[in-house]
């Protein structure tokens, strides 16, 4: 018994490596593919930044930019040398404020973080409850208000949305900030935000997964013999339908940790999302490269996550690895 | 039971925020309240700030301070926490800041700067001409432009006075030393500069922390009387609706550069107060000489003829443009009584019949030798009304039969160079220092950097030679305006407007004006009542 678990601890270790490993190619290939676009692109970040200032640019001083910023390099001299850095975990600092892109990655991350956590957490807290209630009561009142009101919640925009919370919320009623700070009250507006679309979307889903679990005939048959229904909802259902909110988890995390950007800049929140955008805007390549890492290594890790928690929610679901090393 | 109650309840929240739309986070509120700390504390945030403390926006919160880095001396003077030697007035004069006066040498080679008694860094320490030697010393060393700009040879200190040679004759030498990359700084004090610069002005930074916003505090021992803020506070904004509503809650007192829209609500409010004030940045149209159309003078002179500046200041620009005459604003003694062709949609079409141009083959443009005449506008967007602009010209050029297409483009200096356009408009600011020679030299002198209608006129060149050499001030003043009269004679460029900017205030705020170089923001008079 002893041997077998270690054999298995071994083969579900060999998995997580492969799929670490794996993030070599994919930073790789994301991160070319960036440095490509933005190289074809036909701005230039030096002349940006000048033209920006609004002086009239002077080639000498366009120069010593493009110089100090490596951009008089070729394409793939610029590409091989950011990847030699970033291999030594420096990638580079930013063209506009001269910050090293790890630290300004490291400091934008706690905001995005918080963010991402409590709207998953009032995710949860509201869909799971309302998406039961609405399978349960399938075709009935409730599940008519319900449906009704995730219909009308993922059609408005975030944009949209946050503006109304902060007309209501910051100048009528006076009770929250308009910019979000990093404090509990501060991240409610656009926590209330983002969840509010991902908290209509949930209970759709969750709804669509627990329909289809209670039509399966093992459902039956617990009923046929008696179980009680609130059993068979908790226990069986509940917990098989745990892989599509699984699913769904991964990717709204996956899609949250990178930041929100429309939110974060309605709210003036400093996190990734923000800084993405503004590094986009002004072809801050370096930032724009590190953002880009940072997010395959964030959808890597997410991914294989879930994966290990499919496993635990369903031994049947067996890992790749272990298959091909049997 | 219970739970199902609760359910209900929630489905019912949902429902009732979902339909009213803008309730929806009402339940949360509530729960945060429940909190009870919380519930304290929104008042505070709500009704802003403490007397003598001010919040606002500035754009500049989080970035670096460093005069010698780039760009970050402008950030450095709007808090007031450095100051140059000189500085500029609202009709771009020099005056004298930290500095007492100036002399220059009958060589036109060496400046003599005395400085003013009694200044202090903000560390106490006291300023002498050896602490302004080493400062603009490490912006030599570091910064892009101001090598070239200033062009020092050698620096002389001794007691309160600095001598600087010049490696040549420099007639805007001291307008670079009022640049805020000239900002003297303690270079002594061992902290980082761009975190923490020890300057002479009324304020001293407490906090700088990036892309969220800039703290600084009085200095009480300023030279020119202790400031009247206690401390000041630039919160860093990234949507335009966000700093109207911020504004609006009370979250903050000022706003620099609001949106337009914005702008109305607060405009007939007794509330809040709106200052404006004409600067020195040109929206103008670089018209492409190699085009054979426009290298007619008679054809540039219809089409200035087709632009109303006064409407472009008021509709496209929303009121805040003022209209131009010369490329320089007309507070100036370099841009004053200049004589610019005026708006007169009928006399373009007669200027154009003259020139040849009938529509032959009525299909509603005019031509002449079997060609339409079409013009490619080629403009830029980060500049948000120039494309407004060239949708404005498009329209009034096809009232009188001329053809045009609009390509907005990101890449505008290629264009440029390439000569890729007929007509450009563009926009620069034409007095960071000042001194009209750099644009001048830049624009319209026959190899400058940026003369991308390849203008050339060999009285302008002449002109601009002169105005290189000449350092009595009047006299050099009137040159500047004896080469832009004559290149508006020949209509070789048209300039339309100057940009207005302007501060949106709560009432209770007093002295935070805006000034036509937007990086003079806060100073030892700006106040905030109760």
């Amino acid at each position: 018994m002893k041997r077998e678990d270690s054999v298995r601890k071994r083969i579900k270790n060999s998995y997580i490596l492969k799929r670490l490993l794996f993030l070599v190619p994919v930073i790789l290939g994301v991160s070319f593919i960036t440095f490509g676009l933005m190289y074809i692109s036909p701005n230039d970040p030096a002349e940006m930044m000048l033209l920006a200032q609004g002086t009239p640019i002077e080639p000498e001083i366009l120069q010593k930019m493009q110089q100090r910023m490596g951009l008089d390099k070729p394409f793939l001299e610029q590409y091989i040398t950011w990847i030699f850095n970033a291999v030594r975990g420096d990638f580079g600092s930013s063209y506009v404020s001269g910050e090293p892109v790890r630290d300004m990655i490291l400091r934008n991350i706690p905001a995005t973080l918080k963010l991402t956590f409590y709207s998953c957490l009032m995710t949860i807290v509201f869909s799971l409850p309302l998406g039961i209630l609405s399978a349960v009561k399938q075709n009935k009142f409730t599940d008519y208000i319900i449906r009704f009101c995730t219909f009308v919640g993922v059609s408005v925009p975030g944009f949209f949305l946050s503006l109304l919370l902060m007309y209501e919320f910051s100048i009528r009623l006076k009770l929250l900030p308009v910019r979000g700070d990093s404090t509990l009250k501060g991240l409610l507006l656009p926590t209330v935000t983002l969840a509010m679309a991902m908290t209509c979307k949930y209970i759709r889903q969750i709804r669509a997964a627990i329909l289809e679990e209670l039509g399966k005939g093992y459902v039956k048959g617990a009923r046929a013999r008696g179980v009680k229904e609130r059993i068979i909802l908790y226990k069986n259902v509940l917990k098989n339908s745990m892989l599509t909110i699984v699913t769904l988890m991964a990717m709204s995390i996956g899609y949250l940790l990178g930041g929100t950007a429309v939110v974060e800049r309605i709210f003036s929140i400093q996190g990734l999302g923000n800084m993405a955008m503004d590094a986009i805007t002004a072809r801050d390549y370096p930032v724009v490269e590190g953002f880009v890492a940072w997010m395959a290594l964030i959808f890597v890790l997410i991914n294989l996550l879930a994966d290990l928690l499919y496993r635990v929610l369903n031994p049947k679901i067996r890992l790749q690895a272990s298959e091909s090393e049997d | 039971m219970k739970k199902k109650m609760l359910c209900m309840l929630m489905a019912l929240t949902l429902t009732v925020s979902a339909l009213a739309g803008c309730g929806t986070g009402k339940e949360s509120t509530d729960s945060s309240q429940g909190k009870g700390e919380k519930a304290s504390s929104t008042s505070e945030t709500s009704n802003s700030s403490e007397a003598g403390e001010l919040k606002y926006y500035g754009q500049s919160a989080g970035y670096g301070l460093d005069p010698g880095n780039q760009y970050n001396g402008w950030y450095a003077v709007e808090y007031g926490v450095v100051e140059t030697l000189f500085k500029l007035d609202d009709n771009f004069e020099i005056q004298p800041w930290i500095a007492d006066s100036y002399e220059l040498s009958d060589d036109h080679l060496t400046w003599t700067v005395k400085l003013k008694e009694g200044i202090t860094f903000q560390n106490g320490k006291e300023l002498d001409a050896e602490a302004v030697k080493k400062s603009l010393q490490h912006t030599l060393d570091t910064n892009d432009r101001a090598p070239s700009d200033l062009a020092i040879e050698s620096m002389e200190a001794d007691g309160l006075t600095i001598k600087f040679t010049t490696k040549s004759p420099n007639p805007a030498f001291i307008n670079s030393l009022t640049e805020p990359y000239s900002a003297i700084i303690d270079m002594e004090s061992g902290k980082d500069f761009d975190k923490e610069p020890i300057g002479t002005g009324p304020y001293m930074v407490k906090e700088v922390v990036p892309d969220e916003k800039t703290e600084v505090v009085a200095y009480a021992d300023y030279w020119g009387g202790a400031p009247k803020l206690s401390k000041a506070t630039d919160l860093a904004f990234k949507d335009n609706d966000a700093v109207v509503m911020a504004m609006q809650s009370g979250e903050i007192d000022a706003a620099y550069a609001m949106s337009y829209d914005g702008q109305e609500l607060f405009a007939n409010d007794d509330n809040y107060a709106i200052d404006k004030s004409t600067t020195s940045r040109i929206y103008m149209l670089y018209y492409n000489m190699d085009n054979e159309n426009l290298s007619d003078a008679k054809v540039r002179k219809a089409l200035n003829m087709l632009i109303d500046k006064e409407s472009y200041g008021s509709v496209v620009m929303n009121g805040n443009g003022e209209p131009a005459t010369g490329m320089f604003p007309e507070n100036t003694e370099f841009g004053k009584d200049l004589k610019a062709t005026e708006f007169d949609v009928d006399g373009a079409k007669k200027l154009l019949e003259e020139a040849g141009y009938s529509d032959s083959d009525n299909d509603g443009f005019l031509d002449k030798d079997g060609k339409k005449l079409s013009f490619r506008i080629v403009t830029y967007s980060s500049r948000a009304e120039l494309p407004l602009i060239a949708d404005a010209m498009q329209s009034q050029f096809k009232e009188v039969g001329i053809d045009s297409d609009i390509k907005i483009t990101d890449d505008i200096s290629t264009a440029l160079k390439a000569g890729d356009y007929d007509i450009c408009p563009y926009s620069f600011t034409t007095l960071p220092t000042g001194d009209p020679g750099s644009l001048l030299n830049s624009v319209f002198a026959k190899d400058g950097s940026n003369n991308f209608a390849k203008y050339n006129n060999e009285t302008v060149n002449g002109l601009i030679e002169q105005i290189n050499n000449e350092f009595d001030a009047d006299k050099r003043n009137e040159l500047v305006r004896e080469a832009m009269q004559t290149i508006l004679d020949e209509d070789a460029f048209c300039f339309i407007e100057h940009l207005k900017m302007s501060v949106v205030t709560k009432s209770t705020v007093e002295n935070l004006n805006i000034h036509p170089l937007d990086f003079y923001q806060l100073d030892a008079n700006v106040s905030i009542s109760k």
